[in-house]
Protein backbone atom coordinates (compact mmCIF):
# COMPACT_ATOMS: atom_id res chain seq x y z
CA UNK A 1 0.00 0.00 0.00
CA UNK A 2 2.72 2.36 0.70
CA UNK A 3 5.02 1.58 -2.64
CA UNK A 4 1.63 2.01 -4.26
CA UNK A 5 1.33 4.98 -2.88
CA UNK A 6 5.06 6.13 -3.11
CA UNK A 7 4.82 5.33 -6.83
CA UNK A 8 1.56 7.64 -7.69
CA UNK A 9 3.30 10.54 -5.47
CA UNK A 10 6.57 10.18 -7.71
CA UNK A 11 4.43 10.14 -10.86
CA UNK A 12 2.82 13.47 -9.28
CA UNK A 13 6.37 14.79 -8.50
CA UNK A 14 7.32 14.57 -12.20
CA UNK A 15 3.68 15.73 -13.96
CA UNK A 16 4.14 18.70 -11.43
CA UNK A 17 7.54 19.33 -12.12
CA UNK A 18 6.68 19.16 -15.86
CA UNK A 19 4.08 21.46 -15.62
CA UNK A 20 5.25 23.79 -13.07
CA UNK A 21 2.00 22.84 -10.55
CA UNK A 22 2.78 21.33 -7.30
CA UNK A 23 1.19 18.63 -7.56
CA UNK A 24 -1.63 18.79 -4.97
CA UNK A 25 -4.17 18.32 -7.47
CA UNK A 26 -3.09 14.89 -8.36
CA UNK A 27 -2.20 14.02 -4.12
CA UNK A 28 -5.64 14.67 -3.18
CA UNK A 29 -7.63 12.60 -5.41
CA UNK A 30 -5.62 9.84 -4.88
CA UNK A 31 -5.46 9.90 -1.65
CA UNK A 32 -9.19 10.34 -1.11
CA UNK A 33 -10.35 7.97 -4.13
CA UNK A 34 -8.00 5.35 -3.65
CA UNK A 35 -6.71 4.99 -0.38
CA UNK A 36 -10.13 6.22 1.03
CA UNK A 37 -7.66 8.52 3.56
CA UNK A 38 -10.41 11.31 4.91
CA UNK A 39 -10.29 14.42 2.97
CA UNK A 40 -8.85 16.60 5.57
CA UNK A 41 -5.71 14.63 6.50
CA UNK A 42 -5.65 14.16 2.92
CA UNK A 43 -5.62 18.20 2.21
CA UNK A 44 -2.65 18.17 4.96
CA UNK A 45 -0.48 15.59 3.31
CA UNK A 46 -0.93 17.38 -0.06
CA UNK A 47 0.03 20.97 1.68
CA UNK A 48 3.29 19.09 2.74
CA UNK A 49 4.05 17.84 -0.54
CA UNK A 50 3.42 21.32 -2.31
CA UNK A 51 6.30 22.50 0.03
CA UNK A 52 8.40 19.09 -1.31
CA UNK A 53 8.05 20.29 -5.06
CA UNK A 54 8.82 23.88 -4.15
CA UNK A 55 11.99 23.51 -2.21
CA UNK A 56 13.12 20.71 -4.33
CA UNK A 57 12.42 22.31 -7.93
CA UNK A 58 13.31 26.03 -6.99
CA UNK A 59 16.75 25.11 -6.38
CA UNK A 60 17.10 23.98 -10.06
CA UNK A 61 15.85 26.78 -11.23
CA UNK A 62 17.20 29.76 -8.87
CA UNK A 63 20.82 27.91 -10.56
CA UNK A 64 19.40 28.71 -13.93
CA UNK A 65 18.39 32.53 -13.12
CA UNK A 66 14.54 32.03 -14.01
CA UNK A 67 12.99 33.18 -10.45
CA UNK A 68 12.45 36.55 -9.25
CA UNK A 69 12.54 36.74 -5.82
CA UNK A 70 12.25 40.30 -5.32
CA UNK A 71 8.73 39.41 -7.32
CA UNK A 72 8.20 36.76 -5.07
CA UNK A 73 8.85 38.50 -2.08
CA UNK A 74 6.90 41.11 -2.95
CA UNK A 75 3.81 38.61 -3.85
CA UNK A 76 4.13 36.10 -1.09
CA UNK A 77 2.34 39.67 0.81
CA UNK A 78 -0.58 38.84 -0.32
CA UNK A 79 -0.35 35.30 -0.58
CA UNK A 80 0.53 34.39 3.05
CA UNK A 81 -2.39 36.62 4.22
CA UNK A 82 -5.03 34.71 1.85
CA UNK A 83 -3.61 31.69 3.49
CA UNK A 84 -4.29 32.51 6.98
CA UNK A 85 -7.91 33.84 6.30
CA UNK A 86 -7.79 30.89 4.49
CA UNK A 87 -7.18 28.61 7.16
CA UNK A 88 -10.13 29.95 9.27
CA UNK A 89 -11.92 29.37 6.74
CA UNK A 90 -11.04 25.67 6.11
CA UNK A 91 -12.07 24.99 9.80
CA UNK A 92 -15.48 25.40 9.53
CA UNK A 93 -16.22 23.70 5.88
CA UNK A 94 -17.33 19.96 6.03
CA UNK A 95 -16.16 17.12 4.02
CA UNK A 96 -18.96 17.17 1.41
CA UNK A 97 -18.34 21.58 0.44
CA UNK A 98 -14.54 20.40 0.54
CA UNK A 99 -15.06 17.35 -2.15
CA UNK A 100 -17.66 19.77 -4.18
CA UNK A 101 -15.02 22.55 -3.93
CA UNK A 102 -12.45 20.36 -4.73
CA UNK A 103 -14.00 18.71 -7.87
CA UNK A 104 -14.83 22.29 -9.25
CA UNK A 105 -11.21 23.02 -8.65
CA UNK A 106 -9.91 20.65 -10.81
CA UNK A 107 -12.60 21.16 -13.66
CA UNK A 108 -11.70 25.44 -12.91
CA UNK A 109 -8.45 24.22 -13.66
CA UNK A 110 -8.67 22.18 -16.58
CA UNK A 111 -9.92 25.33 -18.75
CA UNK A 112 -7.37 27.37 -17.33
CA UNK A 113 -4.26 24.78 -18.76
CA UNK A 114 -5.99 24.63 -21.74
CA UNK A 115 -5.41 28.60 -22.42
CA UNK A 116 -2.60 29.60 -25.27
CA UNK A 117 -0.52 31.19 -23.50
CA UNK A 118 1.29 33.97 -25.29
CA UNK A 119 4.39 36.17 -24.99
CA UNK A 120 3.50 40.09 -25.66
CA UNK A 121 5.93 42.68 -26.06
CA UNK A 122 3.90 45.85 -26.12
CA UNK A 123 3.86 45.69 -21.87
CA UNK A 124 3.13 49.03 -19.66
CA UNK A 125 5.45 48.78 -16.64
CA UNK A 126 4.00 49.38 -13.19
CA UNK A 127 5.10 52.11 -11.03
CA UNK A 128 5.18 50.12 -8.42
CA UNK A 129 8.04 48.02 -9.86
CA UNK A 130 10.02 51.10 -10.37
CA UNK A 131 9.36 51.84 -6.45
CA UNK A 132 10.31 48.60 -5.17
CA UNK A 133 12.90 47.58 -7.52
CA UNK A 134 11.37 44.58 -8.70
CA UNK A 135 13.62 43.76 -11.47
CA UNK A 136 16.25 45.56 -10.51
CA UNK A 137 18.66 42.72 -12.14
CA UNK A 138 16.12 41.71 -14.74
CA UNK A 139 15.28 43.44 -18.30
CA UNK A 140 11.79 42.43 -18.47
CA UNK A 141 8.61 44.67 -17.42
CA UNK A 142 6.23 44.04 -15.21
CA UNK A 143 2.46 45.10 -15.36
CA UNK A 144 -0.89 45.15 -13.03
CA UNK A 145 0.76 44.21 -9.81
CA UNK A 146 -2.06 45.54 -7.75
CA UNK A 147 -4.00 43.36 -9.72
CA UNK A 148 -1.66 40.08 -9.48
CA UNK A 149 -1.32 41.04 -5.55
CA UNK A 150 -4.99 40.51 -4.86
CA UNK A 151 -4.91 37.56 -7.24
CA UNK A 152 -2.71 35.85 -5.25
CA UNK A 153 -4.34 36.76 -1.62
CA UNK A 154 -7.25 34.63 -2.97
CA UNK A 155 -5.31 31.69 -4.39
CA UNK A 156 -3.82 31.77 -0.83
CA UNK A 157 -7.34 31.53 0.34
CA UNK A 158 -7.69 28.44 -1.88
CA UNK A 159 -4.37 26.84 -1.07
CA UNK A 160 -5.49 26.83 2.82
CA UNK A 161 -8.87 25.65 1.75
CA UNK A 162 -8.21 22.83 -0.93
CA UNK A 163 -4.32 21.82 0.07
CA UNK A 164 -2.63 22.79 -2.76
CA UNK A 165 0.10 25.30 -3.52
CA UNK A 166 -2.75 27.33 -6.48
CA UNK A 167 0.06 27.38 -8.36
CA UNK A 168 -2.23 27.51 -11.51
CA UNK A 169 -3.82 30.80 -10.39
CA UNK A 170 0.07 32.14 -9.82
CA UNK A 171 1.02 31.10 -13.25
CA UNK A 172 -2.21 32.51 -14.95
CA UNK A 173 -1.82 35.80 -13.04
CA UNK A 174 1.84 36.90 -13.53
CA UNK A 175 1.73 35.45 -16.96
CA UNK A 176 -1.36 37.13 -18.66
CA UNK A 177 -2.28 39.91 -16.10
CA UNK A 178 1.83 40.97 -15.28
CA UNK A 179 2.62 40.08 -18.73
CA UNK A 180 5.97 38.40 -17.14
CA UNK A 181 8.13 35.76 -19.36
CA UNK A 182 6.63 32.45 -19.18
CA UNK A 183 9.43 30.55 -18.10
CA UNK A 184 9.91 33.21 -15.22
CA UNK A 185 6.38 32.83 -14.42
CA UNK A 186 6.17 29.17 -13.95
CA UNK A 187 9.57 29.47 -11.71
CA UNK A 188 8.34 32.33 -9.60
CA UNK A 189 5.35 30.80 -8.78
CA UNK A 190 7.06 27.74 -8.10
CA UNK A 191 9.42 29.38 -5.39
CA UNK A 192 6.27 31.07 -3.75
CA UNK A 193 3.98 28.12 -3.63
CA UNK A 194 6.02 26.45 -0.88
CA UNK A 195 5.70 29.79 1.51
CA UNK A 196 1.72 29.96 0.66
CA UNK A 197 1.55 26.20 1.26
CA UNK A 198 3.71 26.85 4.70
CA UNK A 199 1.42 29.30 5.80
CA UNK A 200 -1.54 26.84 7.00
CA UNK A 201 0.71 23.55 6.64
CA UNK A 202 2.40 24.25 10.59
CA UNK A 203 -1.04 24.80 11.65
CA UNK A 204 -2.32 21.58 10.58
CA UNK A 205 1.29 20.28 11.67
CA UNK A 206 0.14 21.50 15.17
CA UNK A 207 -3.05 20.33 15.36
CA UNK A 208 -2.28 16.66 13.75
CA UNK A 209 -3.61 16.80 10.64
CA UNK A 210 -0.34 16.38 9.13
CA UNK A 211 0.09 12.16 9.78
CA UNK A 212 3.30 10.70 8.75
CA UNK A 213 2.32 7.27 7.64
CA UNK A 214 0.32 8.93 4.97
CA UNK A 215 2.52 12.25 4.40
CA UNK A 216 6.14 10.69 4.33
CA UNK A 217 5.33 8.62 1.43
CA UNK A 218 3.93 11.08 -0.60
CA UNK A 219 6.99 13.44 0.33
CA UNK A 220 9.56 10.64 -0.59
CA UNK A 221 7.92 9.86 -4.09
CA UNK A 222 7.26 13.57 -4.62
CA UNK A 223 11.10 14.75 -3.99
CA UNK A 224 12.64 11.74 -6.23
CA UNK A 225 9.55 12.63 -9.14
CA UNK A 226 10.67 15.75 -9.07
CA UNK A 227 13.99 15.63 -9.49
CA UNK A 228 13.32 12.90 -12.71
CA UNK A 229 10.90 15.24 -14.07
CA UNK A 230 14.10 18.68 -14.05
CA UNK A 231 16.34 16.13 -15.79
CA UNK A 232 13.30 14.84 -18.55
CA UNK A 233 12.14 18.24 -18.81
CA UNK A 234 14.29 19.22 -21.93
CA UNK A 235 13.45 15.82 -23.68
CA UNK A 236 9.91 15.97 -23.71
CA UNK A 237 6.41 17.52 -25.30
CA UNK A 238 4.66 19.21 -22.65
CA UNK A 239 2.08 20.13 -24.79
CA UNK A 240 0.51 16.32 -25.31
CA UNK A 241 1.13 15.19 -21.63
CA UNK A 242 -0.85 18.38 -20.70
CA UNK A 243 -3.95 17.68 -22.95
CA UNK A 244 -3.36 14.00 -21.22
CA UNK A 245 -3.54 15.93 -18.01
CA UNK A 246 -6.38 17.99 -18.67
CA UNK A 247 -8.54 15.06 -19.10
CA UNK A 248 -7.22 13.04 -15.73
CA UNK A 249 -8.26 16.52 -14.28
CA UNK A 250 -11.76 16.66 -16.01
CA UNK A 251 -12.57 12.96 -15.10
CA UNK A 252 -11.16 13.45 -11.52
CA UNK A 253 -13.01 16.77 -10.77
CA UNK A 254 -16.24 15.24 -11.89
CA UNK A 255 -15.78 11.83 -9.56
CA UNK A 256 -14.64 14.34 -6.62
CA UNK A 257 -17.84 16.41 -7.17
CA UNK A 258 -19.74 13.29 -7.48
CA UNK A 259 -18.73 11.95 -4.05
CA UNK A 260 -19.57 15.48 -2.44
CA UNK A 261 -22.81 15.35 -3.63
CA UNK A 262 -23.05 11.76 -2.27
CA UNK A 263 -22.04 13.05 1.13
CA UNK A 264 -24.25 15.63 1.50
CA UNK A 265 -27.10 12.96 0.31
CA UNK B 1 28.18 34.58 -2.87
CA UNK B 2 24.82 35.66 -4.48
CA UNK B 3 21.62 35.33 -2.51
CA UNK B 4 20.12 32.88 -4.91
CA UNK B 5 23.01 30.41 -4.35
CA UNK B 6 23.09 30.37 -0.93
CA UNK B 7 18.97 29.79 -1.14
CA UNK B 8 19.68 27.29 -3.15
CA UNK B 9 22.13 25.55 -1.19
CA UNK B 10 19.85 25.46 1.83
CA UNK B 11 16.80 24.26 -0.16
CA UNK B 12 18.96 21.74 -1.60
CA UNK B 13 20.40 20.72 1.95
CA UNK B 14 17.44 20.75 3.32
CA UNK B 15 15.65 18.75 0.79
CA UNK B 16 18.48 15.69 1.06
CA UNK B 17 18.36 16.05 4.60
CA UNK B 18 14.58 14.86 4.64
CA UNK B 19 15.05 12.53 1.73
CA UNK B 20 17.42 10.49 3.70
CA UNK B 21 15.06 10.97 7.29
CA UNK B 22 11.98 9.95 5.33
CA UNK B 23 13.86 7.06 3.98
CA UNK B 24 15.08 5.45 7.59
CA UNK B 25 11.38 5.94 8.13
CA UNK B 26 9.12 4.48 5.60
CA UNK B 27 11.82 1.33 4.83
CA UNK B 28 10.34 -0.67 7.73
CA UNK B 29 7.20 -0.26 6.70
CA UNK B 30 7.86 -0.83 2.88
CA UNK B 31 9.51 -3.95 4.16
CA UNK B 32 6.40 -4.91 5.73
CA UNK B 33 4.02 -3.93 2.95
CA UNK B 34 1.80 -2.61 5.71
CA UNK B 35 -1.40 -0.72 5.36
CA UNK B 36 -1.96 2.01 7.87
CA UNK B 37 -3.34 3.77 5.94
CA UNK B 38 -7.06 2.71 6.38
CA UNK B 39 -6.91 3.81 10.00
CA UNK B 40 -7.17 7.22 8.73
CA UNK B 41 -10.71 6.79 7.02
CA UNK B 42 -12.26 9.10 9.99
CA UNK B 43 -11.37 12.22 11.41
CA UNK B 44 -9.70 12.12 14.54
CA UNK B 45 -6.52 13.82 14.93
CA UNK B 46 -4.19 13.85 17.28
CA UNK B 47 -2.41 17.07 18.53
CA UNK B 48 1.02 16.64 17.50
CA UNK B 49 2.67 16.84 20.85
CA UNK B 50 0.50 14.39 22.39
CA UNK B 51 1.57 12.07 19.19
CA UNK B 52 5.17 12.62 19.46
CA UNK B 53 5.04 11.83 23.37
CA UNK B 54 3.24 8.95 22.44
CA UNK B 55 5.86 7.45 20.00
CA UNK B 56 8.66 8.80 22.48
CA UNK B 57 7.30 6.47 25.20
CA UNK B 58 6.71 3.63 22.54
CA UNK B 59 10.22 3.96 21.01
CA UNK B 60 9.40 4.37 17.38
CA UNK B 61 12.44 6.22 16.12
CA UNK B 62 10.88 5.40 12.56
CA UNK B 63 7.48 7.17 12.91
CA UNK B 64 9.68 9.66 15.00
CA UNK B 65 12.05 10.34 11.69
CA UNK B 66 9.66 10.87 9.54
CA UNK B 67 7.95 13.34 11.39
CA UNK B 68 11.57 15.32 12.33
CA UNK B 69 11.74 15.21 8.40
CA UNK B 70 8.62 16.81 8.22
CA UNK B 71 8.86 19.43 10.37
CA UNK B 72 11.94 20.48 8.40
CA UNK B 73 10.33 20.54 5.38
CA UNK B 74 7.67 22.81 6.66
CA UNK B 75 10.25 24.90 8.08
CA UNK B 76 12.58 25.12 4.93
CA UNK B 77 10.02 28.40 4.02
CA UNK B 78 10.92 30.63 7.08
CA UNK B 79 14.76 29.81 6.91
CA UNK B 80 14.05 30.73 3.21
CA UNK B 81 12.64 34.25 3.73
CA UNK B 82 15.10 34.59 7.02
CA UNK B 83 18.11 34.21 4.70
CA UNK B 84 16.48 36.56 2.37
CA UNK B 85 15.68 39.14 4.73
CA UNK B 86 19.06 39.27 6.09
CA UNK B 87 20.88 38.52 2.85
CA UNK B 88 19.25 41.68 1.35
CA UNK B 89 19.79 43.60 4.39
CA UNK B 90 23.60 42.75 4.01
CA UNK B 91 23.26 44.63 0.11
CA UNK B 92 21.28 47.90 1.58
CA UNK B 93 18.14 46.95 0.00
CA UNK B 94 16.23 47.48 3.44
CA UNK B 95 12.82 48.18 1.52
CA UNK B 96 12.63 44.27 0.11
CA UNK B 97 14.69 42.91 2.92
CA UNK B 98 11.40 44.70 5.19
CA UNK B 99 9.48 43.13 3.29
CA UNK B 100 10.53 39.80 3.37
CA UNK B 101 11.04 39.99 7.63
CA UNK B 102 6.60 41.09 7.06
CA UNK B 103 6.43 37.82 5.17
CA UNK B 104 8.32 35.90 7.78
CA UNK B 105 5.97 37.83 10.38
CA UNK B 106 3.36 36.85 8.64
CA UNK B 107 4.08 33.29 8.52
CA UNK B 108 4.93 33.22 12.76
CA UNK B 109 1.30 34.92 12.93
CA UNK B 110 -0.36 32.02 10.81
CA UNK B 111 1.85 29.37 13.38
CA UNK B 112 0.41 31.79 16.98
CA UNK B 113 -2.92 32.05 15.32
CA UNK B 114 -3.19 28.05 15.42
CA UNK B 115 -1.74 27.41 18.65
Amino acid sequence: MISLLIVISLFAGILGSLLGLGGGIIIVPTLTLLFDVHIKYALAASLISVIATSSSAASSYLDQKLTNIRLSVFLEIGTVSGAIVGFFIASYLPANILYILFGFFLIFSSALMLRKREESSNIENHSWNEKFKLNSTKDYPISHLPFGLATMFFSGILSAILGIGSGIFKVVAMDAAMKLPLKVSSATSNFMIGVTAAASAVAYFIQGQVKPEIAAPVCLGIIIGSQIGTMIMPKIKTEMMRKIFVIVLLIVGSKMMYQGIKLWN
Amino acid sequence: MELEKTISRVLRLGVGLCFILLGFGLVPSILKNSSRLDFYKDFDPLPLADSVQFYLQQKNWTILSCYIALGILILLPFFRLLIMGVGLAKKKELMMSSLSFLVLFLLILSTVLAL
